[in-house]
């Protein structure tokens, strides 16, 4: 019996901890920094790392790819729901998008190489890299362009205070919060946000400097279908990490030549960077 | 242990047995409820299908496995601390697992998604948590649930004296089929209703004052809890005062650790799961038809597990499972086939909903609905036949012996399904593939009888109940391990037609002709992979012949050889005295 006990409280402290350990605040008596000045910085640290893991996940209302429906037309058929991926300076990006197609979820590897695009999906393409566009207009280059990329969308939040220093998952972070529109901070989703108000949280690592993760939050995308608003979850991490972006044909061409190595697939995939796609 | 009847009432032993079967139907419900509604579950959640086929696959395989070794282990458990206790907390578990299913989106994705950050130190993807979350509580809802058929079984022993208990016996063990054989029926029908009129149902309960988001498929499972927590309440009201006997010895722990680490073992290294939390489990496979990496090191240690379990459990003054049984012929005869025919019921509870969803009209949530409803439907077709042929199954146990009876019926199945294997193609119509479900349906069932009923007769008094666990326990594991290495092989063999048929398309082709023949070409894999899993049902059962050939004598008893002495005398006697 008294075992039984033991262990029963044990399990809830082990519960506690958990419970607990979250994001609680930390009080601190070190005047915080200006949020401004950690947000600029932060922006600064992005446009200058050769290479970022980004993740982008999407939780609420759906966001859709496509425009609204209109009279008698299509719309609103493809909805967003994930991105894992790699940025590597200046212009390449790769990622594991996942999208809801007419309702369906499917999953799609991207490569875009400036303005150039790969495809590869189980079905759609076999399971091979086709070049294709897969999301029109889009640039790897502009995510961090000053004008406007990331940089651009962190510096166009207004209302931005400092909530306080924080202990996120075990990392000490400064959390700010602002307010901005949509279209001010589309970078931050690749463009996907449309032109709703947004209330922003960000937190900022304490010891580096660097943006960790965004969260925006679209009040307005409340509906009584979707009683949750839009709500996305960026994070930026691994900065500087060993990436490489490569188009499927120049892999292709150096697996030939023995300069790469096979992939687990078996397949020549060209995704150079398969080993930085998987969280 | 004393099991004579305790001093109820006959009316409470009644309700008492009205009240334990509502839990006993809930669970085998929940058995074969998600085999129609998985590529639905999968689509609400925002998880790709084609390439997590094999992680989702583990809210089948997740449920059968706990269900079986729950229903190993907690018969035993419940000789040892009492039936009222064991059978209530595992009510509790069932309802608990239910609860974190319906909610799996929230609390529990939170949950884990707090662990794999500050301890696992991992940025996880939230959808594929809310799937980690489903099977998680998928197979808490199992170990609630397998415990709910022994532990019911043995009330029924310490309620009813001998003589009694055969009405009662039989109640649950039809209450039971009744569940899982309706299951996908109820989860298909349900899913597409509530797609259909789900906004409809939510307006209406608004203007009562409830306002409950629209149903879908978490209503399966949130319905669980109120209904468990009555039959929860009511139950332990009910029991109050019935004496609990106390068996005496001690629980065999290690001899069920061990069997459980053997089930485990066999099913994770036959690849039922390639990695739960991964999100390109089927771009792994692709190009290595076979086995993962990590397979041969767990099948080796369910093997050393297993052959570990056998020498501790020969040891034991009181083993989890007595060895001794398989020494009668007829047990080991019988939980042999019974591993077969499992194997082939579960090969055509999975064949079905994945074939009409690849012939799905298009992929909308709609069609998804549509087919999981067709889906329940056409499995229906495989398991009420199965279910009422167990009772022809059990007439002619009685005419033609048990052997006769399960070749006939082994024979039948083998022919359903090489029918299916050979005709089913994109525009077979649904009659002929139900027909053919019909035919493996009655097949199956027509094993049930001379199977059960050759153990029963073969066992001791006192071996009985276990040695009917026994043949019960080995269909689920044949189950197990069908749903387990028929997902990885037919994932497995889907990519690699694919890709075969991929390396032969013309270099010329644009992104969009590519798009459509890649398209055709996983349709036609998908279809060929189908029909080949169904020929190999047709080679298990061809199999199973083998140990059904050891099963002999048939369930005529000398009571029956009696009264039919006793009709041809009375029968003699009234010829004779009208004077012929």
């Amino acid at each position: 019996m008294l075992r039984t006990v033991r262990w029963a409280a044990l399990l809830a402290m082990v519960v506690l901890v958990v419970a607990c350990a979250g994001t609680a605040a930390t009080p601190t008596e070190v005047p915080l920094p200006d949020p401004q000045t950690l947000l600029n910085k932060a922006a600064a640290e992005v446009r200058n790392a050769r290479s970022v893991r980004i993740k982008l996940q999407l939780t609420g209302a759906p966001s859709y790819v496509d425009p609204p429906q209109t009279p008698g037309g299509p719309g609103n058929t493809i909805a967003f729901v994930s991105a894992d991926g790699a940025y590597q300076a200046p212009d390449r990006v790769q990622a594991k998008v996942v999208a809801k197609i007419l309702g369906l979820a499917g999953e799609v590897d991207v490569i875009a190489i400036g303005d150039d695009q790969w495809m590869r999906n189980k079905i759609l393409t076999a399971d091979r890299w086709i070049r294709q566009i897969f999301s029109p207009g889009f640039n790897a280059a502009r995510l961090v362009s000053s004008d406007q990329g990331i940089e651009a969308a962190l510096k166009a939040l207004k209302e931005v205070k400092m909530v306080g220093k924080e202990n996120v998952d075990g990392v000490q972070m400064y959390h700010i919060t602002g307010k901005a529109s949509g279209t001010d901070i589309a970078a931050l989703t690749v463009g996907l946000i449309r032109g709703s108000d947004v209330l922003a949280d960000i937190y900022i690592v304490v010891d580096t400097g660097r943006v960790d993760r965004v969260t925006l939050v679209q009040p307005d995308t409340v509906t009584e279908k979707e009683p949750k608003p839009t709500t996305w979850q960026l994070e930026i991490f691994d900065y500087n990490a060993d990436v490489q972006i490569v188009s499927p044909e120049a892999a292709a061409t150096s697996i030939a030549t023995g300069a790469a190595t096979l992939p687990a697939t078996g397949q020549p995939t060209g995704a150079a960077t398969e080993a930085t796609a998987a969280p | 242990m004393n099991v004579s009847a305790r001093p109820v009432s006959r009316r409470r032993r009644w309700v008492i047995m009205a009240l334990i079967l509502i839990p006993v139907f809930n669970g085998a419900l929940d058995l074969t409820i998600v085999s129609a509604i998985l590529p639905e579950v999968l689509t609400r959640l925002n998880i790709p299908i084609d390439t997590n086929l094999g992680s989702a696959a583990w809210a089948v395989t997740g449920y059968l496995l706990a269900y079986t070794v729950s229903m190993t282990v907690m018969g035993r458990v419940s000789d040892l601390i009492g039936r009222r206790g064991v059978y209530l907390v595992c009510l509790g578990i069932f309802i608990a697992g239910s609860w974190c299913v319906a909610t799996a989106h929230e609390f529990p994705t939170d949950f884990l998604n707090q662990f794999a950050r500050q301890v696992l130190r991992q940025r996880p993807d939230l959808n594929q948590l809310t799937l980690t979350a489903v099977i998680i509580g998928r197979v808490v809802q199992a170990l609630g649930a397998g415990a709910m058929v022994p532990v019911s079984m043995a009330l029924v022993a310490d309620l009813f004296p001998p003589e009694r208990r055969a009405q009662p016996v039989g109640i649950i063990g039809a209450v039971d089929t009744l569940g899982w054989v309706l299951g996908h029926l109820y989860g298909g029908v349900m899913v597409n209703y509530f797609n259909q009129h789900g906004e409809q149902i939510a307006q209406t309960l608004k203007q009562i004052g409830l306002d409950w988001p629209a149903p879908d498929w978490h209503t399966l499972f949130y319905i669980n809890v109120p209904v468990g927590l009555l039959a929860l309440v009511l139950t332990w009201w009910a029991l109050r005062g019935v004496e609990h006997p106390i068996a005496r010895g001690r629980f065999d722990l290690v001899g069920a650790l061990l069997a459980s680490l053997a089930l485990i073992g066999l099913n994770v290294g036959l690849g039922g799961n390639t990695d739960v939390t991964g999100s390109t489990s089927l771009n792994d496979l692709s190009g290595q038809p076979g086995l993962p990496a990590y397979a041969v090191p767990l099948l080796i240690g369910a093997v050393v597990a297993f052959g570990v379990f056998l020498f501790v459990e020969s040891r034991r003054r009181y083993p989890l499972v007595d060895l001794h049984l398989f020494r009668k012929r007829n047990v080991s005869a019988a939980a042999s086939t019974n591993l077969f025919v499992g194997f082939c019921l579960m090969l055509g509870l999975v064949s079905v909903p994945l074939f009409v969803n690849l012939r799905a009209e298009n992929t909308t949530a709609e069609a998804i609905a549509r087919a999981a409803e067709k889906a329940g439907i056409l499995l229906s077709g495989l398991t009420i036949p199965m279910a009422i042929a167990a009772i022809p199954g059990g007439w002619l146990a009685n005419r033609i012996g048990y052997r006769a009876t399960t070749w006939l019926g082994l024979l039948i199945a083998a022919v359903g399904f090489a029918l299916a294997g050979l005709t089913w193609r994109a525009d077979t119509p649904d009659l002929l593939m139900a027909s053919q479900m019909v035919l493996v349906g009655v097949g199956l069932g027509l094993t049930i009888s001379p199977i059960g009923t050759a153990v029963i007769n073969d066992a001791n008094d006192s071996q009985r109940g276990v040695a009917s666990a026994l043949v019960i326990i080995l269909r689920l594991i044949g189950m197990t391990v069908a749903i387990s290495s028929l997902t990885a092989f037919a994932l497995s063999r889907v990519s690699y037609l694919t890709n075969l048929a991929a390396s032969q398309f013309p270099t010329n082709l644009t992104a969009e002709q590519m798009q459509q023949r890649a398209v055709a070409a996983y349709f036609a894999s998908g279809i060929q992979v189908i029909d080949e899993v169904l020929l190999l049902g047709a080679i298990i059962c061809l199999a199973a012949l083998l140990p059904a050939m050891f099963l002999q004598g048939s369930a005529r008893t000398e009571a029956d050889d009696l009264i039919a002495e006793r009709h041809r005398l009375e029968h003699e006697l009234s010829e004779v005295s009208s004077g012929r």
